[in-house]
């Protein structure tokens, strides 16, 4: 039969990540963010090696876009440096402890299963409830930002302008990030959907600062946690390689029919399958410890 | 006319360098790793792997190789074959961070020396932290 043949899962692995792929960009959402719960949820993978994949596939798409993003000033080491000394070692934290849970607990992957259905039900609420300033208005920097000077400018070719900004609330987004940083590391997901709106809302940076400094803190973390899943082999390449290549060229096309298509209603159908596969990630975790039916 | 915006010379270095290692890591991953999907000349067989992908990675290891992996020698000392080459892509990708922050530190303001050598510090701790600590996250 063609499901037996082993070439079968990886074929079906490249379609899918192509898929999500093209709407990752249009919906406005991490394909990582993606991957995860829905591999999870349809694929016989075990949690370990989606895991890796989907910190491998956020660390190529996050290593592709940042250069251009920093060399036009959009993405920003001042504001990336301070943040990473400390959600790198959350990240590294995150990835010890979620491979740790898997391998030395027999229920350990249905537990990860629930967990990560529970951190999707917050990345749902966090996109429907979180709203995104352009240019938010920093009239005070605190402390620490001033001290190390955390500013920028970029050319807004909208604005035909360039756009000065500055930095605040260092001190009380830190912690946030160290949070972002484990969770990333634990269940290897791109963290933009947590990353953006804390730069943007609590820190003052402007979306696309705060979208493409996400992806410099991304490089980072996701970084320092792939080390952890190489090292325990959770990183296959038969799974790795149709999901990079097939989210690399699916983004391609996602990124020009972004242009043409109506954002808001494919941001809420994302919204809608990241809620089912919520369920679906919860459900399977509750099964497998045997208190709901299978499916 | 376009305005010009002055990068800081730590975030143009950082970019550069950052950019030239993604390209050389995708190429060496992407490359073999192709290779690797027609099941020739693989360290892990593809049949095998299909039947025990569904097992935690230990578990997966033990069934399929009859090892336990702590580090990284698992795919370091089997280079001949094309998925532990896509491996060392892997390995390139990972270590990009740190080479960029590396070459960053030089140009970079007084402060930001000190929290980026923190931030390497970290990154190679995050390298060999399985090699002085066998058991890795199990």
């Amino acid at each position: 039969m063609l499901v037996d043949a082993w070439w079968f899962w990886p074929a079906v692995l490249f379609l899918f990540t192509f898929v999500i792929g093209i709407i990752a960009p249009i919906s406005g959402v991490g394909g990582g963010v993606l991957f995860v719960p829905l591999t999870t949820a349809f694929f016989p993978f075990n949690v370990d090696f989606i895991r890796g994949t989907g910190l491998i596939m956020a660390l190529t798409s996050s290593l592709s876009s940042a250069p251009q993003l920093t060399k036009k000033g959009l993405a920003n080491l001042r504001i990336m440096a301070p943040i990473v000394a400390v959600s790198s070692v959350t990240s590294i934290l995150g990835g010890i402890v979620g491979l740790w849970i898997t391998n030395s607990f027999p229920e350990g992957k249905h537990y990860i299963n629930i967990m990560l259905g529970i951190v999707l039900f917050v990345i749902f609420v966090v996109m429907a409830t979180s709203k995104r300033v352009e240019f938010p208005e920093v009239r005070e920097q605190d402390g620490l930002s001033k001290k190390l000077g955390v500013a920028g400018a970029w050319y807004e070719p909208s604005l035909e302008r360039v756009v000065e900004y500055r930095i605040t609330n260092m001190a009380i987004a830190i912690p946030a990030f160290a949070m972002v940083g484990f969770i990333a590391g634990m269940f290897g997901l791109g963290a933009g959907w947590a990353n953006v709106p804390v730069l943007n809302l609590i820190m003052g940076a402007p979306v696309k600062v705060a979208t493409s400094t996400s992806m410099l803190i991304i490089t980072v973390n996701d970084a320092a946690a792939a080390w952890i899943y190489l090292a325990n082999g959770a990183v296959l390449p038969v799974i790795v390689i149709p999901s990079v290549i097939g989210i690399t060229i699916g983004a391609r096309i996602g990124a020009k029919l972004a242009v043409k298509a109506k954002p808001k209603a494919v941001r809420y159908l994302v919204m809608g399958i990241m809620l089912m596969s919520a369920v679906l990630d919860v459900w399977k975790g509750l099964s497998g410890l045997g208190y709901v039916p299978g499916f | 006319m376009v305005e010009e915006v002055e990068v800081e010379p730590m975030n143009k270095v950082f970019a550069r360098v950052m950019e030239v290692m993604t390209l050389i890591g995708l190429i060496v991953m992407i490359v073999p790793g192709l290779i690797s999907l027609t099941g020739e000349n693989v360290y892990v067989d593809p049949i095998k792997t299909v039947q025990n992908w569904d097992k935690p990675a230990e578990e997966f290891w033990t069934d399929v190789k009859g090892i336990r992996i702590h580090g990284y020698d698992w795919f370091l000392t089997n280079l001949e074959y094309f998925d532990c080459i896509s491996l060392v892509g892997i390995v390139i990708l990972a270590l990009t961070p740190i080479v960029s922050i590396l070459a960053t530190i030089p140009k970079a303001p007084r402060v930001y020396k000190l929290i980026l050598t923190v931030v390497l510090v970290e990154m190679l701790f995050a390298i060999v932290r399985p090699l002085i600590m066998a058991g890795g996250g199990h």
